[in-house]
């Protein structure tokens, strides 16, 4: 949190982008991005559904671990290595 | 490690917000970590080498290592996940909120005469690099609504989710590790004034409280929205805090009267002008004997250029157009311009209480070093978590 000054008396060591930027040489492409990583929040949510109505007990660490594995199975195209 | 808070004042989430938020969570671990060295492998191997041909050396600081990088695919990727994923910490958490803010109102009303107070000053403006940026990318920034408890809400939970887990259940960890530390390693420092400086919610406030019982802690921040909420959520807990609305920059209390001026992941906010003011007005009202300690990003002098960009991405990328700035600075500069001795400087890295345990940050305390301040035990690639923290004493 900050205190009294601002943009008008006292500049940005760099720009601020209330946006937070654009990435890609097509802004459609930033867009897709949103769209992918809200679906795959909804379908995480669904699983959990499934997960609850098979009667699956919560466990912590095994729950982490099957959104770790979730989230590497969808965005692995994305990796370097 | 759980997303969700577990103090009283916290919004219920149904079934399908946990999730989301739970995946949140994940996307930025796998962003911050698998990601991450993965921007680190596609610099080692394309965007250092093409800077060497093109300049005839390896990039020298963070700014030319994020000159280099930005057209790299991995880089765009990166940043355009971790953006994403930014925008939605907040967009999960907001609905939330507004649905329970009747019921966190009623909650806060059942505790307003425990101990503890809140002052407001609807006559101090909120500054405008407060109120004209979406710190963080939070839309409305720390302002929000300012009469209501909504806009600390957020931030609370919001910062639940964006923390993995790894801030503490009540997000105290900073400052339950800052004042183990304090006391463990000066023992007979014993501050019976302490003000924590841009507290938002005041949840690195409480841990002065439990470490000093008997001291007057206040919090202070110029948004009152995070005061309300945070006021209300100290009282749950039981800590008697007095929350203040009063700028750092113009501290309302008496020269020579406070033992500890605290603050945590405040200063990198705060325009240079501004952050001089504030470490002047430590200055005057701590006591002979006071500590003024800051927990911050480290210092890009201590980094190498890697981890200087890697930790710098935040200004360009996550409406912090400060933090770079402030990362340049070197800490003990700012001490002594503001009239503390070189001599009377501190640094050091502490564990994180919270994964690492009291007696790590025991044994920290009690070791000859203070820490080293690398990119081995500090920032975003290190092993595990470590706080750093800088300040000085007044003599």
């Amino acid at each position: 949190m900050a205190t009294i000054d601002g943009p008008e008396s006292d500049a940005y060591d760099v720009p601020a982008q209330k946006a937070g930027g654009q990435y890609f040489f097509d802004p459609g492409v930033d867009r897709f991005v949103a769209v992918v990583l809200n679906l795959a929040a909804e379908l995480w949510s669904q699983k959990e559904h499934v997960r609850m109505l098979h009667g699956l007990p919560e466990d912590g660490d095994r729950d982490q671990d099957d959104l770790k594995a979730f989230i590497d199975r969808i965005f692995e195209p994305l990796r370097e290595r | 490690m759980t997303t969700l808070l577990q103090h009283a004042m916290r919004p219920e989430m149904n079934a399908d917000e946990v999730a989301r938020g739970e995946f949140i969570s994940g996307m930025r671990s796998f962003i911050l970590n698998d990601l991450a060295a993965d921007l680190r492998f596609a610099y080692d191997k394309r965007a250092r080498p093409a800077f060497e041909r093109s300049v005839g050396r390896p990039p020298a600081n963070g700014g030319e290592v994020h000159d280099a990088l930005r057209g790299d695919p991995m880089f765009k990727i990166y940043s355009a996940l971790r953006v994403q994923a930014q925008k939605m910490v907040w967009s999960t958490v907001k609905p939330v909120v507004d649905r329970e803010a009747e019921r966190l109102a009623d909650e806060a009303d059942k505790v307003a005469d425990r101990p503890g107070s809140i002052s407001l000053d609807p006559t101090l403006p909120v500054p405008r690099n407060v109120s004209a940026i979406d710190v963080h990318l939070l839309p409305g920034s720390y302002v929000g609504e300012t009469t209501n408890l909504k806009t600390g809400a957020v931030y609370d939970q919001g910062l639940s989710i964006f923390s993995m887990g790894l801030m503490g259940q009540n997000l105290d960890d900073i400052g339950l590790s800052m004042a183990r530390y304090v006391s463990a390693r000066y023992p007979d420092f014993a501050p019976c004034e302490i003000v924590d400086l841009g507290c938002t919610i005041g949840h690195n406030t409480l841990p002065w409280k439990q470490a000093y019982p008997s001291a007057r802690v206040r919090a202070i921040d110029v948004a009152p929205s995070g005061l309300l909420y945070g006021s209300a959520r100290a009282k749950m807990q039981g800590q008697e805090v007095d929350f203040v609305q009063m700028s750092a920059d113009a501290l309302a209390f008496e020269d020579s009267s406070i033992g500890l001026v605290f603050s945590s992941m405040f200063l990198h906010e705060l325009s240079p002008k501004v952050r001089d003011k504030v470490f002047a007005e430590a200055h005057r009202v701590l006591r002979p004997g006071g500590l003024m300690l800051h927990m911050e990003l480290p210092p890009n002098t201590q980094m190498s250029a890697f981890e200087s960009f890697y930790l710098d991405w935040d200004s360009y990328y996550n409406a912090e157009p400060y933090y770079k700035g402030f990362r340049d600075q070197e800490p003990l500069d700012l001490c002594r311009k503001a009239g503390f001795a070189a001599e009377d400087y501190i640094q050091f890295v502490v564990p994180s209480v919270g994964i690492y345990g009291v007696d790590a940050i025991d044994e920290q305390a009690g070791s000859d070093g203070e820490g080293e301040v690398d990119t081995a035990t500090t920032g975003r690639l290190a092993d595990g978590v470590k706080w750093f923290g800088f300040g000085a004493w007044k003599r």
